[in-house]
C-alpha cells in the first residue's frame, strides 16, 4: 500500500445560499497523518464528503496522486472512508466486514478469506473473525472498520470522528492504535475530529477550520505554539486573553496597553499601532509571585485552587476578568498566601494578535485538561 | 403486571385486566373453541336419521292439511289459486260423507307412521348418543374438486404475495430513502389515502374498468379492436387474471408498510459505506438492504398471502359468477347454503392450518425469529 498526495485546488462546497466551504487551497502529503480541527458545522464532514466523493465541489478541483477526481464516483477513487458510526454490516461476521470490498471486487472466496486474515493479524482481531459486529466491544469494532477500509487497499484512508463514540481511555488507547497503523502501512490519513487532543496527537500536520476556512494548517507543535489567528488560538489548547490597544511595535514585540497595565507580547505576524489587540498568554507559561522578574506583571487575587495531580490549576481574578495558571507542584509550594499576588509571564510566552472573532470556550478547559 | 399496578392503582388495572380476559373469551376463545368441536363432529347427511326426520316433517305437513281439509272442505284448486273467493264456489267438486271418512281414514294411516317412526328416530338417537361423536371424518370428506379450489387459492394467493413484493420493494425504496417533502406528498398520495378508502370501495371501482362497457373495452373500441355495436367486447370477469389483480392492489398497501417501515430504519451510512467499498446497486441490496429489510419483508409477505388466500369480497365481487369458485366461496355455500357448519368449519381451519404452514415457511426461508416480527 502506498499513500498518494491530495491536492485541492480552490474548492468550495454550498449547500443553497449557504457556504459550507470557501474556497480552499491544501496540500495533504502521500503517507502524511492529516487532522482536520475544528467545531461542529465548521465544514470539515463536507471537506471530507468531498474528497471521497459523496458530495461534488460547487467549485475548485480536488486531485489524487496524479489523477483529477472531476466526475469520478467514491468506488472509483483511491479512498476509503471510516464513517462516525462505523456502519459495520451488522449481518456479517467480522471476516466478511472485512472482505466486503474485496467481495465487490470478484475476489474469489478463498482469497478473500485468506486476505481478511492478515488483516484480522493486522489490528488484533484474531479469535474474532468469525464474531457479528455487535458481539465486539467499542475499540474491537473501531479495528474492524479499520481493516474493513484497508481492505481494498486506498491510497487515502478518510476518517470521520470514528473514536467519538469511544471512552476516554479507549480513545488514547486507539490513537495510539490508529498511528501505528499508518506507520505500517504508509496509507495516507486525512482524519476530522473536533477533538483537539487527538488532532494533537496523532497529526503530522493540523488543519484548523472554522466557518468554512482553513485558520491555520501546520504540525501540531506549531499550532499550539505560534497559532496565527485569535481563533485557533482560542480554540487550541487554553489561553488567557487580555485585550489592549497597541501602543508600539519593534522588533517583532508588540506593546499593547490595557487596563491591567502595559503588556508585551510577540508580535508574528504585522501589527499596526493604534488598532485593538488581543494578547494570548498560556497558563502554563504564568508564573505566580511578586512577578519583579518578569517582562510582564499584573496584580491578581486568588479565586479558587485545584489540584489537577501533575500540576495545580490556580483561578485568579483581576478587576477586569478572571486568569488561569498552571503551576508544578514545585512552584505551587513557594507561592505565598498571604500577601498580595501577582502573575508575570516573558513577552517571548505571549502573543499579541489584531482582535478577531475566538472559539466558543465553554468546552475548552476541560478538553485542555485531557 | 406489578408495574401496572403500581402505575395506574389496582381498580383501573383490574377493570383492563378484566376486560381483556373477557374479550380474549367471548370473542377469541369461545368461537374458535365452538368451531373447532363443530368441525370433529361428522353429520351424516344420507343415513336413515336424516331420512326419518324430512320423513317426519312431510307427514306431519301432509297431517295438518287432511285434518284442515277435513274440517273447512277441499280447496278449490284452480289455476295455482287456492283462494275461494277468487275462484267462486261453482268450480269446486262436492264434498261428501263418502269422501270425509276417506280423509279419516287417510289420516289415521299417517298418524301410524308418525309413531313407528318417532319410535325408530328415539332407537337411533338413542345409539347415536352412545357412541363417541368425534371424528376427523370433515377433514377427510374433502371432494377432489374441492381440493383442487383449494389448491387453486394457495397458489394464486401465493402469486399475488410475489408480485407484490416483486411492486413493493422498489416503492419501498424509493420513499424510506427520500426526505423531505417529496417523501410526505408521496406517502400520503400512494399510500395513506388508498388505506383510509373503503376496502369494498376499492374493489367496485374496478368493475368500471372491467364491466362489459368498461374502461378496458371502451380503450379498446377506440383503438377498433372491439365494437359495442355488433357486441364484439370481450368478457373481463371471464379471465382469473382480473381477480389477480385486483387481489395485488387490494392487498398491496399490507405489504408496502413492513417493508418501508423496516428500511427506513436502516442507517443511510451502511449503504453509502458499501457503495464506498466499491460494490454495485445489486449487491448493495442483497447483501446490506435486504438482510436489514428481511423482518418486514416476511411480515408483508404472510399478512399479504393470509388476506389474499382469505379474500372473500374480491373474488365475490369480481368473478360475477362466471369463474370457479374461490374456497372461501366454498366456505360460505357450506355455512350459508348447505347449512353444513361442521364441514364449513373444517374448510376454514384447513384453510387455516395452510396459512399457518406459510407462516412458518417464510420465517424459515427469511431466518426470521418471531420475536423480530414483533417489533
Amino acid at each position: 500500500m502506498h499513500g498518494k498526495e491530495v491536492v485541492l485546488e480552490k474548492v468550495s462546497a454550498k449547500f443553497g445560499d449557504f457556504t459550507a466551504v470557501y474556497p480552499t487551497d491544501l496540500v495533504v502529503n502521500a503517507g502524511e497523518f492529516f487532522s482536520i480541527l475544528g467545531p461542529s458545522g465548521c465544514g470539515k464532514t463536507t471537506m471530507l464528503r468531498m474528497i471521497s466523493g459523496f458530495l461534488s465541489p460547487a467549485g475548485g478541483s480536488i486531485r489524487i496522486g496524479e489523477d483529477i477526481m472531476v466526475g469520478v464516483r467514491p468506488n472509483q477513487r483511491p479512498t476509503a472512508l471510516i464513517f462516525q458510526n462505523l456502519a459495520l454490516f451488522p449481518y456479517m461476521a467480522v471476516w466478511e466486514n472485512i472482505a466486503f470490498g474485496l467481495e465487490a471486487r470478484g475476489v474469489s472466496k478463498v482469497e478473500r478469506r485468506k486476505r481478511a486474515m492478515e488483516l484480522v493479524d493486522l489490528v488484533a482481531l484474531n479469535g474474532e473473525e468469525m464474531k457479528k459486529p455487535d458481539e465486539l466491544s467499542g475499540g474491537q469494532r473501531q479495528r474492524v472498520a479499520v481493516a474493513r477500509a484497508l481492505a481494498v487497499e486506498p491510497s487515502v484512508l478518510l476518517l470521520d470522528e470514528p473514536l467519538s463514540a469511544l471512552d476516554l481511555k479507549l480513545r488514547q488507547h486507539m490513537r495510539a492504535e490508529l498511528r501505528h497503523i499508518q506507520r505500517m502501512t504508509g496509507v495516507t490519513f486525512i482524519y476530522i475530529t473536533h477533538d483537539q487532543g487527538e488532532a494533537l496527537t496523532m497529526s503530522d500536520r493540523v488543519a484548523v477550520m472554522n466557518h468554512g476556512r482553513m485558520e491555520q494548517v501546520d504540525t501540531s507543535d506549531r499550532i499550539y505554539d505560534r497559532p496565527s489567528t485569535p481563533f485557533v488560538a482560542s480554540f487550541v489548547g487554553e489561553n488567557n486573553i487580555l485585550r489592549g490597544r497597541i501602543t508600539a511595535v519593534e522588533d517583532g514585540v508588540a506593546t499593547l496597553e490595557s487596563e491591567l497595565g502595559t503588556l508585551r507580547g510577540r508580535a508574528d505576524a504585522a501589527l499596526t499601532v493604534g488598532v485593538d489587540a488581543m494578547l494570548f498568554v498560556r497558563p502554563e507559561a504564568l508564573k505566580i509571585g511578586d512577578g519583579s522578574q518578569s517582562d510582564n506583571r499584573v496584580a491578581v487575587k486568588p479565586v479558587r485552587r485545584d489540584m489537577e495531580g501533575a500540576y495545580v490549576n490556580w483561578v485568579l481574578s483581576t478587576e477586569e476578568q478572571s486568569i488561569v495558571a498552571h503551576m508544578s507542584k514545585a512552584d505551587d509550594a513557594g507561592i505565598d498566601h498571604n500577601h498580595s499576588m501577582h502573575v508575570g509571564f516573558a513577552a517571548d510566552d505571549a502573543i499579541v494578535m489584531a482582535s478577531g472573532e475566538l472559539a466558543d470556550t465553554g468546552r475548552q478547559g476541560d478538553e485542555a485538561a485531557i | 403486571m406489578k408495574q401496572l399496578f403500581e402505575i395506574y392503582g389496582w381498580p383501573l388495572t383490574t377493570f383492563f385486566s378484566v376486560c381483556v380476559a373477557l374479550w380474549l373469551t367471548i370473542l377469541i376463545v369461545a368461537p374458535q373453541f365452538f368451531m373447532i368441536e363443530l368441525s370433529l363432529r361428522f353429520e351424516e347427511r344420507g343415513d336413515r336419521l336424516t331420512k326419518i326426520v324430512n320423513d317426519l316433517d312431510v307427514l306431519y305437513r301432509d297431517k295438518g292439511t287432511k285434518e284442515y281439509d277435513l274440517v273447512n272442505g277441499p280447496a278449490c284448486n284452480t289455476m295455482g289459486m287456492v283462494n275461494p273467493m277468487m275462484t267462486g264456489d261453482s268450480s269446486c267438486a262436492e264434498f261428501g260423507e263418502e269422501d270425509k271418512l276417506r280423509l279419516e281414514l287417510q289420516v289415521r294411516e299417517i298418524e301410524d307412521r308418525i309413531q313407528s317412526l318417532l319410535v325408530e328416530e328415539k332407537n337411533l338417537k338413542e345409539a347415536k348418543a352412545q357412541k363417541f361423536p368425534y371424528s376427523a371424518r370433515n377433514y377427510t370428506a374433502m371432494t377432489g374438486l374441492h381440493a383442487w379450489t383449494l389448491t387453486k387459492t394457495v397458489a394464486f394467493a401465493l402469486i399475488v404475495t410475489l408480485i407484490a413484493l416483486a411492486a413493493c420493494y422498489p416503492v419501498a425504496y424509493a420513499v424510506a430513502l427520500r426526505s423531505g417533502p417529496v417523501k410526505t406528498v408521496i406517502l400520503f398520495t400512494a399510500l395513506f389515502v388508498p388505506y383510509a378508502v373503503n376496502e369494498l370501495m376499492r374493489i367496485y371501482a374496478w368493475l368500471t374498468v372491467f364491466d362489459l362497457h368498461g374502461l378496458l373495452n371502451t380503450l379498446l373500441a377506440i383503438a377498433g379492436f372491439a365494437s359495442f355495436a355488433s357486441d364484439e367486447v370481450i368478457i373481463w370477469y371471464r379471465f382469473p387474471g382480473t381477480v389477480l389483480v385486483v387481489l395485488v392492489y387490494t392487498y398491496i398497501l399490507f405489504m408496502v408498510f413492513p417493508i418501508y417501515n423496516t428500511m427506513a430504519t436502516l442507517d443511510p451510512n451502511q449503504v453509502e459505506a458499501a457503495r464506498d467499498l466499491g460494490a454495485k446497486a445489486w449487491r448493495i441490496h442483497w447483501r446490506v438492504i435486504i438482510p436489514h429489510t428481511k423482518p418486514g419483508i416476511a411480515v408483508g409477505c404472510i399478512m399479504t398471502f393470509m388476506l389474499a388466500a382469505g379474500s372473500f369480497s374480491v373474488p365475490y365481487i369480481i368473478t360475477r359468477g362466471l369463474q370457479p369458485k374461490w374456497f372461501t366461496q366454498l366456505i360460505y355455500d357450506k355455512f350459508f347454503e348447505s347449512s353444513n357448519w361442521n364441514l364449513g368449519s373444517a374448510y376454514s381451519f384447513t384453510l387455516l392450518l395452510i396459512c399457518i404452514v406459510f407462516i412458518f415457511a417464510v420465517m424459515a426461508i427469511f431466518g426470521v425469529k418471531l420475536r423480530q416480527l414483533a417489533r
